[in-house]
């Protein structure tokens, strides 16, 4: 059932939290394909369970139900550790409050990514110096975090998640900390990034950010109630 | 207001509970040593207030620099002293004299032992304060009469009555309780038990003439000055009679060798240079203070530490209630108040625990150091004070810092989420600190240890196991002579004995009498300064000492035992062994060029015998581990023995043990023996270096577990601060080992810093400190790898612990968390 430009499926994929006094469901019975290449916006109202499935697909958490599949490999019972190196080698993430490291600068939070793999210094500063032209951020490459707009801020972030060079691109809201220019700005950056070949989930609020993408997923209360797939224009 | 003070600081202690609970016994584990060593500083510093007109009494201190002999500094002075001054010296207003010696006490055939006692003029009892508890304090008055200390008449009388009941001295002179008096303080350099009256028939029976010999020192002598007079000058004319009367034993003055000068009693303990009468209690030391209280303000200090580095870490959970303050109009000051009152309030806390601690430690921690530590010293007045402002200076050393670092909070920067990490530079200076004091007194412990193992464990040049002294052989000349005799003769061919020697001075008593010593050949001025020791034949078969050149002595030798013979002696060549050090500093390159030379040995001024060195032996130690081995003349001389040294048969000690009894009961019917066994007298030389160690030992200790918990406390809030950016590097691949090397590095960065400082200091202490004993080990270095390595382990081992907590946690739920 595996398709041959299939990149990651979910197969009745659920989460439950469990506190001590209540479960809640945030996700029930999850089902959804994603192929190499795709631009996919997951959309819903907040309490939907759209970040508790974007950190699935990221690996930064485990379902407790379902199968989750992974080019080909069932990753739904792996352990946080090699969870933790699928991740490195295939996934780049995007944080709507970008989580730069504020002591860092520009250039070693760009290289962070890299830190964990096994990479030499030189390559890692030749990799972040491309990165960096590639989200325009290169002229910052020595400011601190705390020095850089919003906007320049999530370009970091993005530059961070394209250092690894991943198969697959996680955005959680990237646009949701800033205002509407610098939003577009990063939209269009990532629509370029899926031109060239990555593949993007991106979960949003905005209708408008989301058309940005190829192919819409709606949710609620923990379930997909519709697909929206848009030809590239 | 202070209402609302007080509640904020409560809650926030009970809000953060862990830490302030680290804070709290960290401060409380630092006070309770500070405590404990200000109990025992106060106490040596405070020595004998309690004797009535303590600030006017003094005591007569007697130099003695004959030429050619070493500097005799003593405390007791010729008997006539006393009382001629107090008759002709206008600033002496009382004088009053004890005298002291062993005896064996007795009380029918119900109980004998030995025990020292003294012998005091009458007023002694009033100028010295006795405590009076029954009978009168003029009892001295009569000759017959004795004074107990209450321990003295519990253990004679049991319950009682006392009062009229009979105690025999040595066996023939009967005396009566005439009153019991309560036991002196322990903070004081009188312990006695048991006072007689000068005139007491028992100190005549001893051959002493207290009251007209000018030319032996013999009695301590106290004076009660007048409250207008000057020690200096009433020295100076104490110095004038001494000079006028004191002769030498052959009747020549010996005027310019005497000094005499007043020791005000209450400095007596810690500047008195040789006044020891409790048994196992060793003379104040000014340093050994100074190093305790020092050691103690490090550790207090390492305690505050932890307060000031948890506070300011803690800063920034409390930046918006500064800034809420602040902004409904809260000054500086009223913060710094505020903030100061919270640390006030922990190391309150602290300081009951503590107190709480010090009282139920201060039993042990004074059989530690081998002094009582009398727990209510603290409620005098002066100690209370001195007390309480070393609390409020923890208060201030603690809290001052924290306070001014979150009073100064901006109101508009605090309610912006900027990542706090100010001040972090200073708390690593902190840190450094604590670990180099934690390292540094661990080396430190550790070369005492070491010193301590040598000292007790040195190859001292004989064979120190399985000898028992028989101390307390000493009588006149003749006596002496006779009762050696016997008593050897009794011992010999008993089960168990093997060698049997009396001696003038044994290997433990880090004693020896000095001897100038020449070829008889040689002109006068050549004398050499020596160690002499009159010892019998069988001295070298007791200690295993074989010669290296000539002979030792031997029975077999005509000569060696004609000394012997009171009457025929004098006609007698003197037989000689030396020592290796005594070949080299007469001038003889080889031991067997000294055999058969004929030496002038000058004993006291004025008296000279010549002797023949038969044999040289090589160097062993016979005075403890401080000092040189000196030059040293061995002879037989039964005259002057003070012990016996008998060396028995290991694999019958027991049946040895009991041969000595029965040997001693047949030769001494009637006195107690005293025995003990020369390798553990040898060991108890060095009790105050053990007693150092245990010291340094435990509050090493006590400094590096409160830098523990302090590097708990910042562990934990490290941690947790740096979850968001742990959990970035996780998302970002990070695996449980990247993070814990990331801590790793940041926690041992300090300690690293900390053992490169703390090894020279340490270094230099140590040397310091060992260079005080001729006979010593190298600092070891590995000693610094230890005690680095294992606080950087202990390190490991507390990150390790930590970051395993924080990194259970999925670091989608921490950003999510905050993102939220």
């Amino acid at each position: 059932m595996q398709t041959p430009n299939e990149l990651l499926s979910l197969h009745g994929v659920s989460m439950t939290y469990r506190t001590a006094a209540i479960e809640t469901a945030a996700l029930a019975g999850i089902d959804l394909t994603i192929d190499n290449g795709e631009f996919v916006a997951i959309m819903g109202p907040s309490g939907c369970g759209k970040s508790t499935l974007l950190n699935i697909l990221g690996m930064l958490d485990s379902p407790t139900g379902g199968q989750y599949r992974f080019q080909g490999q069932d990753v739904a019972n792996y352990s946080e550790t090699a969870l933790a190196r699928l991740r490195k080698q295939h996934v780049g993430i995007i944080f709507q409050d970008f989580h730069l490291i504020d002591e860092l600068s520009v250039r070693e939070n760009i290289e962070l990514a890299l830190l964990y793999h096994d990479v030499s210094a030189a390559t890692r500063r030749q990799r972040a110096d491309e990165v960096m032209d590639r989200v325009g951020i290169a002229h910052r490459a020595g400011h601190q975090p705390g020095q850089l707009s919003g906007g320049q801020q999530q370009r970091v972030a993005v530059a961070r998640a394209l250092i690894a060079a991943p198969d697959l691109i996680l955005a959680d809201e990237p646009t949701g900390n800033l205002d509407s220019v610098h939003g577009e700005e990063v939209m269009d950056m990532l629509r370029g990034l899926n031109d060239q070949g990555a593949t993007i989930v991106m979960v949003t609020h905005s209708p408008a950010h989301a058309d940005w993408a190829k192919r819409t997923v709606n949710l609620l209360d923990g379930r997909v109630v519709a697909h929206d797939i848009r030809r590239a224009i | 207001m202070l209402r609302n003070f007080f509640i904020t600081a409560l809650r926030n202690h009970i809000r953060f509970g862990a830490y302030t609970a680290i804070s709290v016994a960290g401060l409380m584990l630092g006070m309770a040593v500070a405590t404990l060593v200000f109990l025992h500083v106060w106490q040596e510093t405070h020595y004998d207030r309690h004797l009535p007109d303590a600030d006017r009494l003094h005591i007569v201190e007697l130099t003695l620099d004959v030429p050619g002999r070493s500097l005799q500094e003593l405390l007791i002075a010729p008997g006539p002293l006393g009382p001629a001054a107090s008759e002709s010296i206008a600033g002496v207003e009382a004088a009053t004299r004890l005298w002291q010696a062993w005896y064996t006490l007795s009380v029918g055939d119900r109980l004998k032992f030995n025990h020292p006692i003294v012998a005091a003029d009458p007023n002694a009892a009033r100028m010295l304060g006795l405590d009076m508890l029954e009978g009168s304090v003029d009892a001295l008055k009569d000759p017959s009469a004795v004074l107990v200390s209450t321990t003295m008449a519990e253990r004679l009388f049991g319950q009682g009555p006392y009062l009229g009941q009979q105690v025999s001295l040595d066996d023939y002179v009967e005396v009566e309780i005439a009153g019991v008096y309560a036991d002196m303080p322990s903070t004081s350099h009188l312990d006695e038990q048991f006072i007689i009256a000068l005139e007491s028939p028992a100190v005549r029976g001893r051959g002493v003439r207290i009251d007209t010999d000018w030319s032996r020192a013999a009695v301590y002598t106290y004076l009660r000055l007048a409250p207008s007079a000057s020690p200096v000058a009433v020295g100076e004319a104490l110095q004038n009679l001494a000079r006028q009367n004191m002769r030498a034993p052959d009747g020549t003055t010996i005027e310019s060798a005497v000094a005499v000068a007043l020791e005000a009693v209450t400095d007596l303990h810690l500047n008195g240079k040789t006044y020891v009468r409790r048994p196992g209690e060793t003379v104040g030391s000014p340093t050994a203070l100074v190093i305790a209280a020092t050691v103690a303000a490090l550790v207090l200090i390492v305690a505050c530490i932890n307060s000031i580095n948890i506070a300011t870490a803690r800063s920034t959970d409390r930046a918006h209630e500064v800034g809420l303050r602040k902004v409904v109009g809260a000054s500086r000051w009223q913060l710094i108040v505020q903030f100061l009152g919270e640390s006030a309030l922990l190391v309150l806390l602290a300081t009951i625990g503590a107190l709480v601690i010090a009282e139920v430690a201060a039993a042990a921690v004074g059989d530690f150091i081998g002094r009582e530590l009398i727990f209510t010293t603290l409620l005098q007045p002066g100690a209370l004070l001195v007390f309480f402002l070393l609390v409020v200076a923890v208060v201030l050393l603690s809290g001052l810092y924290p306070a001014f670092v979150l009073a100064s909070f901006k109101p508009a920067r605090i309610f912006q989420p900027v990542a706090g990490r100010s001040g972090l530079s200073l708390r690593s200076v902190l840190v450094v600190f604590q670990f180099a004091t934690s390292i540094a007194l661990m080396v430190l412990a550790g070369t005492v240890w070491q010193q301590v193992r040598y000292l007790e464990s040195a190859d001292l040049g004989f064979d120190r196991k399985d000898i028992v002294q028989l101390p307390g052989v000493r009588r006149d000349p003749a006596g002496t002579i006779a009762l050696t005799r016997r008593l050897g003769q009794a011992l010999e061919g008993r089960p168990g004995i093997v060698h049997v020697s009396g001696t003038h001075s044994s290997p433990s008593w880090d004693y020896a009498d000095e001897a100038q010593v020449r070829p008889a050949t040689a002109a006068a001025d050549a004398n050499v300064s020596v160690d002499r020791l009159a010892v019998d034949l069988d001295f070298f078969d007791v200690l295993r000492v074989a010669p290296v050149a000539g002979r030792v002595f031997d029975e077999q030798f005509g000569p060696d035992r004609a000394q012997w013979d009171l009457e025929a002696r004098r006609e007698v060549e003197l037989p000689l062994v030396v020592n290796l050090a005594a070949v080299n500093s007469l001038g003889f390159g080889e031991p067997n060029a000294l055999v058969g030379e004929v030496l002038r040995l000058q004993l006291e001024p004025g008296y000279e015998r010549e002797g023949r060195v038969i044999g040289v032996v090589p160097d062993f130690h016979f005075k403890s581990l401080k000092s040189r081995i000196r030059p040293m003349v061995f002879f037989p001389d039964p005259t002057r023995f003070n012990v016996m040294l008998v060396r028995i048969n290991s694999s019958q000690r027991d049946a040895a043990m009991t041969s000595i009894e029965q040997a001693w009961q047949q030769t001494l019917p009637g006195q107690a023996i005293s025995q003990n066994f020369l390798d553990r007298d040898l060991v108890n030389q060095y009790v105050s270096e053990q007693r150092q160690f245990s010291v340094l030992a435990g509050l090493a200790g006590i400094a590096v577990f409160i830098a523990m918990l302090g590097l708990v406390g910042l562990l934990a809030h490290a941690v947790t601060a740096r979850r968001r950016e742990v959990s970035i590097r996780k998302v970002l691949g990070a695996e449980n080992g990247d993070v814990l090397k990331l801590f790793l590095w940041q926690f041992s960065r300090p300690v690293l810093i900390a053992a490169v400082i703390a090894g020279p200091i340490a270094w230099l202490l140590a040397e310091r400190w060992l260079s005080s004993f001729a006979y010593r080990i190298d600092v070891a270095w590995w000693l610094f790898a230890a005690a680095g390595g294992s606080a950087l382990v202990i390190t490991w081992l507390l990150t390790a612990l930590q970051v395993v907590k924080v990194s259970r946690t999925r670091p989608a739920r921490v950003l999510q968390a905050r993102a939220g």
